[in-house]
């Protein structure tokens, strides 16, 4: 046996757990999803093949619609909003690299990463009751009249995308190093030449890391397409479901009614989104996407 | 090869001789709790077959599917009559038909209540009857007659509007009685109280368009809006979880509540010395009537010990045993199977039970897709407090939305 080939049975046997992980809980799952979503299937009798009666049913359904709404309002809203705030905090801690006020403040923009989502949100229904709460107080406070934040139809959306900005510590972080790598002779040649701090920004700084951004940007949109414990825990999907995402759907689908084929075929419609949607993304950023070497 | 050889006879030994173990879920917590693990030590006790073990599991409905979905349920589940259709449809409960007990000693309506196509599909353990609760020293402090409950819908605003407290900003302090607190709130219940129903019987048809139904939600909404939407949607923000302190009615924030009759265990354990009156809730045409739950267990499809638990529901089924696991609330069984000690102990049953005697009960209806009908009420009841639907676009929206979920399952 060559060394060549004993290097690559060596290594596939180091990541086989891996490889066996991710076909047993990934891969199989994935494909077996798509069979179920063309069955009638509930776990505790035998399954039934319906073809594409499933998706059929599913472009029917309101609430479907009503759901993928929302979850488009989320990405479409919360996105950008998180993105932008994390890649502004970033800026300000890189303004301030050198001191310790720095390590200080990129420590509490990262910590709540370190939560548990569950518990995160559970002190915000605490923080944000409409009665009780400290912002609400606050409000009261200054004299302005508080909304009951989780209980309108009008506020529950904005409230949790809200909640959300609470986690832009990783986009935060990735950002923070990715400003570190502009290299530092382009911005002093800019400022030699008379170009001011914002236009140093937009004309060089904001190309050079433009590859992290449609990074975080994509999987940012992922995983706010995939958004479900803040609208689980704090408004279980209401007021009169504005806040009933894609993910709930397929939950209450799956686990509740034990509709698994519909809930396989509402899960499909849900990767297609996102795959079309990053596609899309790609192919229209990409002209404006600058990568080094 | 000996050593091997013992080892194997210890074994068969010890399998010949081990007790089989019989798993129950249940919901209960607290004193509840205590009581179904006292009883499950007796059954223990009893007997050298099986070993029960209950388990309080929270969130039970979700974790019971997703059980049965994965194909390892427990051997007995705690639900109650208004899950027996659903999840019989879904083919997840035994048919209990053969089950060794005296089917005799429980009320009529009780037995009904855990029928489902002719068969019996749960086993009967305590009966919760609804209507509105009152603390006595709040009527007594607006001037009301705190053992008289208002006799009609009129009287219940009435009520409402003198029991209800603003401060100097006009907010809400107290409000009188909520029709529908959220995620505690049973909006299907209203209907019947005014004349309405659910189901025709006869057609199996979905009524929740009725012009009776269409009546009681505008009756509702009329009466939110004599308080003022948008200052009961901050108030309600304030409310607390029901099993606790802040629980609205404990904390008394509100004065009047409609709810099931463990409302009082919550009492017992966070506000002792109030002393509650309760009454059914008015009806439009003056008639008592009382809309009542039962809660059973059930064997689902899959469970591993279905002996084991057949014997525990035998074991159940004594009447002293099923005096002890009704707690504070009312026994499924006639009173002839009931002793006198039973109210003397228990300090609303008597009152509960004159309430039930003079009322006529009602059931929520025996539908396969209950489970969908009350996520669909739930929903059209938020559309029509937050304005995006008018009442009719509401409840057409859910006759609608169940007529294709039932098209669908075809």
């Amino acid at each position: 046996m060559s060394r060549k080939r004993k290097e690559l049975i060596a290594g596939l046997i180091f990541v086989s757990p891996w490889l066996l992980g991710l076909l047993l809980f990934h891969v199989y799952p994935f494909i077996t999803s798509f069979y179920y979503s063309l069955t009638d299937f509930n776990p505790i009798k035998p399954s039934e093949f319906v073809g594409f009666e499933n998706y059929r049913w599913l472009l029917e359904d309101n609430l479907f619609w009503k759901s993928l709404g929302n979850t488009l309002y989320f990405v479409g809203i919360g996105v950008p909003l998180s993105q932008l705030t994390a890649l502004l905090i970033a800026t300000g801690l890189y303004s301030v690299r050198r001191s310790r006020v720095m390590r200080t403040f990129r420590g509490i923009f990262f910590f709540p990463i370190l939560v548990p989502e569950v518990v995160m949100v559970l002190v915000w229904l605490l923080m944000l009751n409409s009665e009780f709460g400290i912002l609400n107080s606050f409000l009261k406070f200054l004299g302005i009249n508080p909304p009951s934040w989780f209980l309108s139809v009008t506020w529950a959306k904005p409230t949790i995308i809200f909640l959300r900005l609470w986690f832009i510590g990783t986009s935060m972080v990735i950002y923070l190093s990715s400003l570190n790598e502009v290299p530092e002779e382009v911005i002093e040649a800019a400022i030699i030449d008379g170009a001011s701090p914002l236009k140093r920004f937009f004309k060089i700084t904001i190309p050079m890391i433009s590859p992290v951004i449609l990074f975080n940007f994509i999987m940012d949109t992922i995983g706010t397409f995939q958004i479900f414990t803040e609208p689980f825990v704090m408004t279980e999907g209401g007021p009169a479901r504005s806040t009933y995402t894609l993910t709930m759907f397929i939950y209450t689908n799956a686990f509740q009614h034990l509709d698994m084929g519909y809930a396989s075929a509402a899960a499909w419609m849900t990767f297609s989104l996102i795959f079309v949607t990053t596609v899309v993304v790609l192919a229209v950023t990409s002209r404006h996407v600058f990568y080094r070497g | 090869m000996r050593k091997l050889l013992i080892l194997l006879m210890t074994f068969l030994v010890v399998l010949a001789f081990s007790r089989s173990v019989v798993e129950i879920w249940v919901t209960w917590t607290g004193d509840e709790y205590r009581i179904i693990e006292d009883l499950v030590k007796k059954f223990n006790q009893s007997q050298e077959e099986y070993t029960a073990k209950v388990i309080s599991v929270s969130n039970l409905a979700v974790k019971f599917t997703t059980a049965l979905a994965a194909g390892n349920p427990p051997d007995l589940v705690h639900a109650n009559d208004q899950y027996i259709a659903p999840i019989v449809a879904m083919g997840g409960f035994m048919s209990l038909d053969d089950m060794n007990v005296n089917l005799e000693q429980f009320q009529d309506f009780v037995v009904e209540s855990v029928k489902y196509n002719g068969h019996i599909y749960a086993f009967p353990i305590k009966v919760s009857i609804f209507g509105i609760w009152w603390n006595k020293d709040v009527f007594k402090k607006a001037g009301l007659d705190p053992d008289k409950g208002p006799q009609s819908l009129e009287e219940l605003v009435e009520y409402s509007k003198k029991l209800t407290k603003y401060d100097e900003e006009g907010n809400l302090v107290r409000w009188g009685f909520d029709p529908l607190v959220p995620q505690w709130n049973w909006p299907y219940v209203w209907v019947y109280h005014f004349g309405g129903k659910l189901i025709d019987p006869e057609t199996g048809n979905i009524t929740i368009d009725s012009p009776e139904a269409v009546k009681t939600f505008k009756w509702v909404l009329d009466y939110l809006k004599n308080f003022g939407m948008e200052k009961v949607e901050k108030f309600r923000g304030g409310y607390g979880p029901y099993w606790s302190a802040s629980n609205p009615f404990v904390s008394g924030k509100l004065a009047i509540f409609y709810d099931g009759d463990w409302v009082t265990h919550v009492f017992r354990l966070y506000a002792p010395d109030a002393e509650l009156g309760f009454a059914p809730l008015p009806s439009i045409d003056g008639k008592k009537r009382c809309y009542v739950e039962v809660d059973v267990f059930s064997i689902p499809v899959g469970a591993k010990n279905v002996e084991g638990a057949k014997k525990f529901l035998e074991f159940l089924s004594k009447p002293e045993n099923l005096i002890k696991l009704s707690g504070g609330q009312l026994s499924p069984l006639k009173e002839e199977y009931t002793p006198s000690s039973f109210f003397k102990k228990r300090r609303y049953s008597r009152k509960i039970m004159e309430v039930l005697k003079e009322s006529e009960m009602f059931f929520c209806p025996k539908f396969p897709l209950w489970h969908l009908y009350l996520e669909e009420m739930d929903n059209a009841v938020e559309e029509m407090q937050a304005g995006t639907m008018s009442v009719e676009e509401a409840l057409k929206t859910i006759k609608r939305n169940l007529e294709r979920r039932m098209r669908k399952g075809k």
